[in-house]
This record gives structure tokens, C-alpha cells and sequence, in this order.
């Protein structure tokens, strides 16, 4: 098989730089779990919604023809195939053959600008732009299948049937035709459609494009299957960028849909579509009787660290200079921890400062450094514990009347941390390290880990190739990530819808973040990297207003925010029974940015009023951080 | 092949050559101009205006609506449009009419350009009185100056309109001082769609900074795309910057994108029928050699530098019915003191007479 430079660069869903057989043998089937038998042949709609880099196209393109065929062809080749392990017990494959084959259509611009181009905007020509697009994927997928001797060759001369005169089928599905006649018809027509979008204000309407009053292809489709049963594999609709078309013409796809069961019909969509209300389900959680929605990011961290390790050795074993380390350990191994000294000279001055605050804090006048070129970085975290738990002590208002009857203060792990991340700051040592950092930084999203991922694989194929040791030192790897973290954010504003508003907010919650992490006595240890919203005040912000409204604002800013994956949510409880809160924390790329601690768990409430304020302009941060306060919480969801 | 503009009309002695035109018998001109906060939407009429009578000059406006006016900025850029729209009404020149272009839709997607063909097509026996029609680009994004100059230049060959003309007033300093963000989706430019499946030859016009563009329309157009040959700018203003453009996206195109280095083409940065010729001729020497071995190829376009350059992609793109791939900027931003930039800017217009009596032998 063909090696690749660095694998981690590659994007799944990226065709002509990808063969299928590459792409088959990077693919984790992990998102196959999420699949049942049902999903085949249970005539409900399955929507895949994720943030971008989510692995949706991805996904589907695992059941296009071509890659379906590949499975087939190397099923007997590879005893470790576990994908098509996988598609076996789904009832994709059977033994003879194919049983279904996924019809890729993506929903692009020329969709839906046929809404501009109908007048009455009742989505006739939507319905037969989509037709003839899901009957060349099919007609050019049983090409692939009678090429690669799947099913019997000879298609042209082949009838299709017409669909019975009570269903009143539009013109192209209400006459027997030729494979090859059909496939050539649909073909120009597709054409036709691309000139009248290409028009200019009156131009004709080309006159081989028909309207049609419903979508035909689904049912035509499973008509033709009863004359060839056995033969052809059945159709799965793969709809994907569903977001890419108007509101309007999503409701009127989904209703026909929800109507048309004669094939199963798979949605991919981004999360951008959503209003806020979707994204949090205010009312509750709504199950679909109709519609099964599958998230693609609402994986926990442990099951999507595994995903992401399966996914690094696939890649490992597919970049020729780092085939050797063809296990997850040999990875991590390669990734260094820092050292566990110091040079004194390096630290001498900072370390100093501490000394002389603990004495000020009633600490020994003879607190000293022990001799030595080098210092242990953990008498130094020591160190740095003490400072926090002596500045907690010291800022308590009621001392006690007999100082050596006073209970130490108690320090408890999100404290060491909070230590931890101090000491980093203080003495410029690495924090950001080791895989679980690297996995941490993903933040449940695939192409963000590839990203990041990939400038790791580059300085050790770099290395590599220089014959010298593919190790990255903490400082390394620190700094790689910085870098990645950089790029996400200077790109924030770029990259997303509302992308200006969404990097006003976040510059002004990082500051406000980072001043109350940064207090000395750590209040809220390791730092706080979220706020929390009420569910009173999301239905709050649902209000009708004006386009020009700061609720607006909000709202759309959010549900972009979220979409996009630069804040994530999480329901927690906090004080009376029933008192939910939606807590949106930082993209974990941001916490790095702005050198936050990487864990969940610290947030702060805020009000509607301040969060459009931070939205549209900065505030200065010494405003907020005072009032802010540790909030005990209760957590919905397992982190 | 012949091409259409192998003997083409392009001057920048603009106030001469318009200061002869308006001299003649009859003479009167019509310039469309997109009036937004870029101050360079009025330099064509204050210099037409200098040369010409009042009577003799007609002004059709686009007045560009965004869907972000809470946002300071958009605030900000708005209260420049409405001060260059006074200014402009303010010169008593015969208005037309100003059209409300909203360049995105309720949705965000990018409409400016239908809007603004409908808005001209709705004024086109208006505009078949006019001897002379003058599109100034220089105010105007890609996807709306694309489209109108492509809607013009047909009803010209149709002899609606009599003579064609391009003005861009184009300013370094200026598209410096202006930093595009919240880009959206790539897509192609309206009446510039890829009309069938085929596989593509992309020629992205490259600017600085230009990575994640770069990156979106390519993410559109993979499937099919075979081949990418980016165009720099050469000879340019300063000369070195072809080198500082490969340098700021070293990254996305040798890394990313593993760009052949002899497939970068350079063009002259000042005359846009060197780029036309040159894509022109590409595309069909790609058509030639390819379409045997792969099926039907074709030629995309990205616009993503200088106006003349994107002018010159433009008429390559009317010529031979090329689609166009761009990301156009949800919203501009101005660099701080970018109005002392705008106020401390010389700028000399470029005349283009792109159909007309020059080219069917009338003068």
C-alpha cells in the first residue's frame, strides 16, 4: 500500500488527493457504532448533525459506491477489516454482494438558488433538480458495480419501468426508458438547470427542465428494484450540507421526506442551521417518531480519547517515517514529560518573590532554596501550593484568637492544579503536554485533532528523516500547541459566521476568565474556562425583537458559537432541585490561547445584558472579576 | 483561436480621454458605481464632472445594505456610504436612481450580485439612451461587479448598449487599509456557475493572506479539481511582491495544497488583458491535452487579488464561459487611521472601453 508524508494532513473527506483504499484504511469505524440495522430499512429519517470537522462527509462517503465496492473487493484480503465486520452485521453486505449502496448528494448553491429563480417559491424546481441528481447517482453507481462484476453488465439496452398514472408522475418517471436513454436525459437536464442559474433576468426557462409538484425519484427508484430484486443493491439517500439550503426549502426536503419512505434517507447538516432552542432543548428533550438524530459531537471525553487513539495509530501506520511507532504507548512514549529540575539561575529571582510573600503570609523567616546547581520543580510546585493556601488563609476575615489551634488550610487536586498552572506561568515552564493534552485540545473534534495533530507528526517526520530521535520535549509540544492555538484564534473571525462578534466574546470572556484563574488564592481552582446561562434567561432571550437587537445578537451569536464548536455546552444542577444551568464553556484551543487551565468545571453566571455588551465591544475585565465566585454544581453529564 | 480582445482599448490618462469624448456632439455618459464607505466610489465622477458638462452625466447607484448594521464596524462603514451618497447627489449630477443592494440575504448567504443585475436590468431602456455606459468597479465586491459587467456586456453585444466602459480607481494603500473577515461558504458567482460535471483546471489570482480562501474554494471544488496553478502578480508594484505573496501562503499552498512550483503563472499586475490572454490561453492548451485523456475539463477562476487582475479573470471568464469560485467577506473592517489612508491617497483611474465603437470599427 502506498505510504503517505504525513497522514495527519489528510481530511477524509477529500477525494482526488485520497484514493478509496487510502481512505478506507485511515477511517476509524468508530461512528459505525452509532449506526442499527434499522437505520437501512425503518422508514425514519436520519439526521447526522455536528460542528464543522466533525466527520460527517466523512461518514457518508463510506457508503458511496466506489467505497463500498473496495470493501467488497478486500474483504477476503484482510483478516483485520474490521469496517466491513462492520457493515456485515448492519446488513450492508451479504454474502452474495451489496445490499444497499448510499446515493452522495450534496446540497450545494445551485439547490438552493432555485429559489430565487420560481416565483411563487413552491420548490418544483427543487424537487426536480434533486430527481435527476438521485437518479444519475444511482444509474452511475450501478455503472461501478457492473464494472467491478457486482451485478450483471449490459445495462444500457435495460428497461426502467415506468411509475404507475394513479401516483400522476412528472413527465421523465411516466414513460418506459432505456437505462442509457434515461441516464443521458437526466444528464442534459441537469445541464439545463446550470444555464437557467447562469441566466440573466428574462431568459428563458430551458425547455427540457419540468417542474415537479413532488420529489418522483425515491419512489421510481424502488419500483425499479421490484423487477430486478436480487440484482441491484437498494438505494440509501446520503443528503449532505443539508445546511447549505434556505429554511424553507429544508422544511419542504424534510416533509417530502418524512413522505417518501420507499428508500432509507440519511441527512448530514451542520449545527449552524439550528436556532438556539435546538441546540438546547428547552422544552426537553424531543424525540423524533418520525426523524432519528444522530450528534456526532456529543461524545464523552473518554470515549473520544479512544477514538482519537485509533485514529493516531491508523495515521502512524500510514506515514512512512513513523511506521515504527505502531502503537498508541509508543506514541505517548515519544512524547516527553519535562525533566525534573530546574537550572537555579533560571528561577533564582521568581523563586525569591514566593519565598518572600510566604514570609510576609507568616510564613519561617527561614524559608531558603536548598543549596544546588539544580531545583526539584516539585519543591517548587511545593512551593507554589503553600502561596496559594496561605493567600487563602490570609484573606479570611475572622482570624483566630490562638494561631497554633488555626486548622491548616485544606488543598484538594483542582488546587494542585491550580498550582500547577501557576508554576508554568511563573517560571516559563511547559504546562500544555503529553497525550492526554493533545486530546483534551481536540475538543470532540476530529479535523481540530488532525490539525494539531499534524504539526506534532511533522516535527517528528522532520526528525525522522534526519536520522535523530522523533522525541518531543514538553517545551515542544507546548509550543506546538500554542502555535495551533494561535491559529485557531486569529482565524475565529475569518472562519465562522458571526465570526466578529463571536471573537469580541470570546476576547472579553477569556480576559474576564483569566483574571479570576490568575487572583493568588486560586478561588476557583484550577480557573474558570465557562459561564452559565439559566434556561429563564435562554427563554428569555427567544423574545421577538427587531433585527437590530441586541437579543438578536445573542442569539445568533451563540447558536454560531456553538455550532462552530467554540463553546460547548453542558447542563449541570446547582442549589435548588430543578435549577438547571447551561454552562458554555471555551473551545480548549481558546484556554490554551489564553493560558486557562484544560479542565471543566469552573464557570461563572452571567447576565443577557453583559453577554451582548461582551459581544459587541471590550470590556475591561477588573469590572467583572471581582464579583465572580465559586459555584458549586452538580453535573448532568458525565465529563 | 481569435480572441476577443486581442486589440483592446485601456488608458490611465482618464480625464483626457474622457475630457475628448464629452467634447463631442452628443455625447453623454451614464456611470454605474457601487456606493459604499471605499472613498474611491466617487474619483471617476469627480473627474468626469471636472471634464464634462452636468447635463452630460448620469449616475446609477448601488447603495450596498449589510445584514450586520448593529456591529460597529458595519455602524462605522455605514456612516461612510451615506456620506459618500450625499456627496455624490450633492454634485447635482442626474440621478438615476440609487438601488438598495443588501449583499447578503436574511440568511447570510451572499445575494448582492442578483440583486444588482436585477436592480440594472430594471433600468436597462434607461440605460440604452446613454451613449456611453461606465461601470466603476472600484466600490464594488467581486460578486457584484462580475455579474453586472457580464449582464452589460451581453445586452451590448445585443446593441442595448452602445459603449462599454470599465474604470477602476485602484489604490494599494487603500485595499491595505481594509481587512475582509467572516468569510462564508466558496461558491461560484452568480451567471459564472459550473454548468456540468468535468474535471478542473483552477487558476486562483492570489493575493496576501489569502489562506483560508484559498483553502474554502478548494474544499468546493476538489472532487474534480486536477490541476492548480496559482497566479501571482509580475510585474508588480513593489516588485517584490510576488515573493511576499508566495511567502504569506507558503503554508496552505506548498503544504496543503503541494503546488508544483512551475505551475505559478505571473501576469502584469497594471494591464488586465495580460492575465485574460494568459488564463485565456491556458485554458484552452488544458482543454486540448486534457479532454482526450480525463473527458471534459474546464477552468475555474478565484479573484482573490488587485481589481485590474480580477478585471482581466473577468474577461477571460466572459470569453470562454468560465465558472468562477470566490469567498466573498461577510463583513470590512477599516485598520485604524484607514480614513487619514483614504484622505492621503493620490489615485489615477484606469479607462477600459470594453465594447463599442472601437471595436466595430466606428469612431
Amino acid at each position: 500500500m502506498a505510504l503517505l508524508r504525513n497522514a495527519f494532513r489528510y481530511r477524509l473527506a477529500d477525494r482526488p488527493t485520497l484514493d478509496t483504499s487510502l481512505f478506507l484504511h485511515l477511517y476509524c469505524p468508530t461512528l459505525l457504532g452509532r449506526l442499527q440495522p434499522e437505520d437501512f430499512t425503518v422508514p425514519k429519517l436520519v439526521v447526522f448533525s455536528g460542528s464543522p470537522g466533525s466527520g460527517k462527509s466523512s461518514f457518508l462517503r463510506l457508503f458511496q459506491t466506489d467505497s463500498l465496492i473496495a470493501l467488497r473487493m478486500n474483504q477476503a484480503a484482510s483478516s483485520e477489516d474490521v469496517i466491513s465486520q462492520e457493515l456485515h452485521e448492519l446488513g450492508v453486505f451479504s454474502e452474495s454482494g451489496l445490499r444497499f449502496v448510499g446515493l452522495y448528494i450534496e446540497c450545494d448553491s445551485n439547490l438552493r438558488l432555485l429559489a430565487d429563480t420560481e416565483v411563487t417559491r413552491n420548490n418544483r424546481l427543487l424537487n426536480t433538480l434533486l430527481d435527476v441528481r438521485v437518479i444519475l447517482a444511482y444509474l452511475r453507481g450501478l455503472r461501478q458495480l457492473a464494472a467491478a462484476r457486482l451485478i450483471p453488465d449490459a445495462l444500457d439496452e435495460l428497461r426502467l419501468r415506468p411509475l404507475p398514472p394513479d401516483e400522476s408522475p412528472a413527465p421523465l418517471f411516466a414513460r418506459e426508458r432505456l437505462f442509457a436513454e434515461l441516464e443521458a436525459e437526466c444528464t442534459k437536464i441537469e445541464a439545463d438547470f446550470a444555464v437557467l442559474l447562469n441566466g440573466f433576468p428574462g431568459d428563458p426557462v430551458p425547455e427540457s427542465i419540468t417542474p415537479h409538484s413532488r420529489l418522483f425519484s425515491l419512489a421510481y427508484l424502488a419500483h425499479q428494484l421490484q423487477f430486478h430484486d436480487g440484482h441491484w443493491p437498494a438505494p440509501v439517500l446520503l443528503l449532505d450540507d443539508f445546511q447549505d439550503l434556505y429554511e424553507e426549502q429544508r422544511e419542504h426536503l424534510q416533509n417530502e421526506l418524512l413522505r417518501r419512505v420507499a428508500v432509507p434517507r440519511w441527512i448530514a447538516l451542520r449545527k449552524y442551521v439550528y436556532e438556539l432552542e435546538h441546540l438546547l432543548p428547552l422544552e426537553g428533550t424531543k424525540q423524533g417518531r418520525d426523524i432519528r438524530e444522530i450528534d456526532l459531537d456529543d461524545a464523552n471525553h473518554r470515549s473520544f480519547r479512544k477514538f482519537l487513539e485509533n485514529v493516531t495509530v491508523r495515521r502512524l501506520r500510514l506515514t512512512e517515517a513513523l511506521q515504527q511507532l505502531f502503537t498508541i504507548q509508543s506514541f505517548r512514549e515519544r512524547l516527553l514529560a519535562p525533566s525534573e529540575t530546574v537550572p537555579r539561575l533560571k528561577i533564582s529571582a521568581k523563586v525569591e518573590e514566593v519565598l518572600d510573600r510566604l514570609r510576609e503570609l507568616g510564613g519561617s523567616d527561614t524559608l531558603t532554596l536548598p543549596q544546588g546547581d539544580e531545583v526539584s520543580i516539585e519543591l517548587l510546585y511545593d512551593l507554589e501550593k503553600h502561596l496559594i493556601l496561605a493567600e487563602r488563609k490570609a484573606i479570611r476575615r475572622q482570624p483566630y484568637i490562638l494561631p497554633e489551634l488555626e486548622p491548616p488550610e485544606p488543598s484538594d487536586n483542582k488546587t494542585d492544579e491550580a498550582a500547577r498552572l501557576f508554576l508554568s506561568a511563573r517560571y516559563d515552564l511547559p504546562y500544555y503536554f503529553g497525550f492526554d493534552a493533545l486530546s483534551v485540545a481536540a475538543h470532540r473534534n476530529v479535523e481540530q485533532f488532525l490539525d494539531i495533530a499534524a504539526d506534532y507528526a511533522e516535527k517528528m517526520i522532520f526528525r525522522s528523516e534526519l536520522s535523530r530521535p522523533v522525541d518531543l520535549t514538553s517545551k515542544e509540544q507546548h509550543d506546538l500547541l500554542k502555535a495551533s492555538a494561535k491559529r485557531y484564534y486569529t482565524r475565529l473571525e475569518q472562519s465562522f459566521p458571526h465570526g466578529y462578534t463571536i471573537r469580541q466574546f470570546v476576547e472579553n470572556l477569556a480576559r474576564f476568565c483569566r483574571a479570576v484563574t490568575n487572583r493568588p488564592n486560586a478561588p476557583i481552582a484550577p480557573g474558570v474556562t465557562g459561564f452559565g446561562l439559566t434556561r429563564e434567561q435562554l427563554q428569555d432571550a427567544r423574545a421577538v425583537d427587531g433585527p437590530s437587537s441586541g437579543l438578536r445578537v445573542f442569539r445568533e451569536t451563540l447558536a454560531a458559537a456553538v455550532a462552530g464548536n467554540v463553546l460547548s455546552i453542558k447542563k449541570v444542577k446547582q442549589g435548588v432541585a430543578g435549577s438547571q444551568k447551561f454552562v458554555f464553556y471555551l473551545n480548549r484551543l481558546l484556554c490554551i490561547h489564553f493560558d486557562l487551565p484544560l479542565g471543566y468545571g469552573g464557570w461563572q453566571p452571567l447576565s443577557l445584558k453583559t453577554i451582548v455588551g461582551m459581544m459587541t465591544a471590550p470590556i475591561a475585565a477588573e469590572e467583572m472579576g471581582k464579583k465572580w465566585q465559586m459555584q458549586s454544581i452538580e453535573s448532568e453529564e458525565g465529563e | 483561436m481569435t480572441l476577443r480582445w486581442s486589440d483592446y482599448f485601456l488608458t490611465s490618462q482618464f480625464s483626457a480621454f474622457w475630457s475628448k469624448r464629452l467634447s463631442e456632439d452628443g455625447a453623454d455618459v451614464c456611470l454605474i458605481t457601487g456606493i459604499g464607505f471605499d472613498p474611491r466610489c466617487r474619483t471617476a465622477l469627480d473627474q468626469l464632472l471636472a471634464v464634462g458638462r452636468l447635463e452630460q452625466i448620469s449616475v446609477l447607484g448601488f447603495r450596498f445594505r449589510t445584514a450586520l448594521d448593529l456591529l460597529e464596524p458595519a455602524r462605522e462603514l455605514n456612516q461612510y456610504g451615506e456620506a459618500n451618497l450625499q456627496a455624490i447627489l450633492g454634485t447635482g449630477v442626474r440621478n438615476l436612481g440609487v438601488g438598495e443592494i443588501q449583499l447578503q440575504d436574511e440568511n447570510r448567504f451572499t445575494a448582492g450580485g442578483p440583486n444588482a443585475v436585477r436592480y440594472v436590468a430594471s433600468q436597462i431602456e434607461a440605460l440604452r439612451t446613454f451613449r456611453h455606459v461606465v461601470v466603476d468597479i472600484s466600490g464594488m465586491p467581486r460578486s457584484v461587479f462580475y455579474p453586472t459587467i457580464s449582464y452589460l456586456c451581453n445586452r451590448a453585444d445585443q446593441g442595448i448598449v452602445k459603449n462599454l466602459h470599465i474604470v477602476v480607481s485602484q489604490s494599494a494603500e487603500i485595499d491595505t487599509a481594509i481587512q475582509l473577515s467572516e468569510f462564508g461558504s466558496a461558491d461560484f458567482i452568480h451567471t459564472f456557475r459550473l454548468t456540468r460535471k468535468e474535471k478542473l483546471v483552477w487558476l486562483p489570482v492570489i493575493g496576501s493572506r489569502e489562506r483560508d480562501r484559498i483553502v474554502k474554494i478548494h474544499n468546493q471544488i476538489k472532487d474534480d479539481c486536477i490541476e492548480i496553478c496559482p497566479i501571482l502578480p509580475f510585474p508588480a508594484k513593489p516588485l517584490r511582491k510576488p515573493d511576499d505573496v508566495l511567502i504569506e501562503n507558503s503554508e496552505v499552498l506548498f503544504q496543503e495544497l503541494a503546488i508544483t512550483p512551475t505551475n505559478i503563472l505571473l501576469c502584469d499586475e497594471a494591464n488586465p488583458f495580460d492575465i485574460y490572454r494568459k488564463i485565456v490561453g491556458l485554458h484552452d492548451y488544458y482543454t486540448g491535452k486534457l479532454s482526450a485523456l480525463v473527458g471534459g475539463v474546464t477552468t475555474v477562476i478565484s479573484p482573490l487579488s488587485s481589481k485590474l487582475l480580477s478585471l482581466g479573470a473577468l474577461f477571460a471568464a466572459i470569453e470562454r464561459k468560465l465558472p468562477v469560485s470566490y469567498v466573498e467577506a461577510g463583513l470590512y473592517n477599516l485598520a485604524p487611521a484607514a480614513m487619514d489612508v483614504f484622505r492621503g491617497v493620490q489615485i489615477a483611474p484606469v479607462e477600459i472601453w470594453l465594447t463599442g465603437e472601437p471595436y466595430n470599427g466606428a469612431e
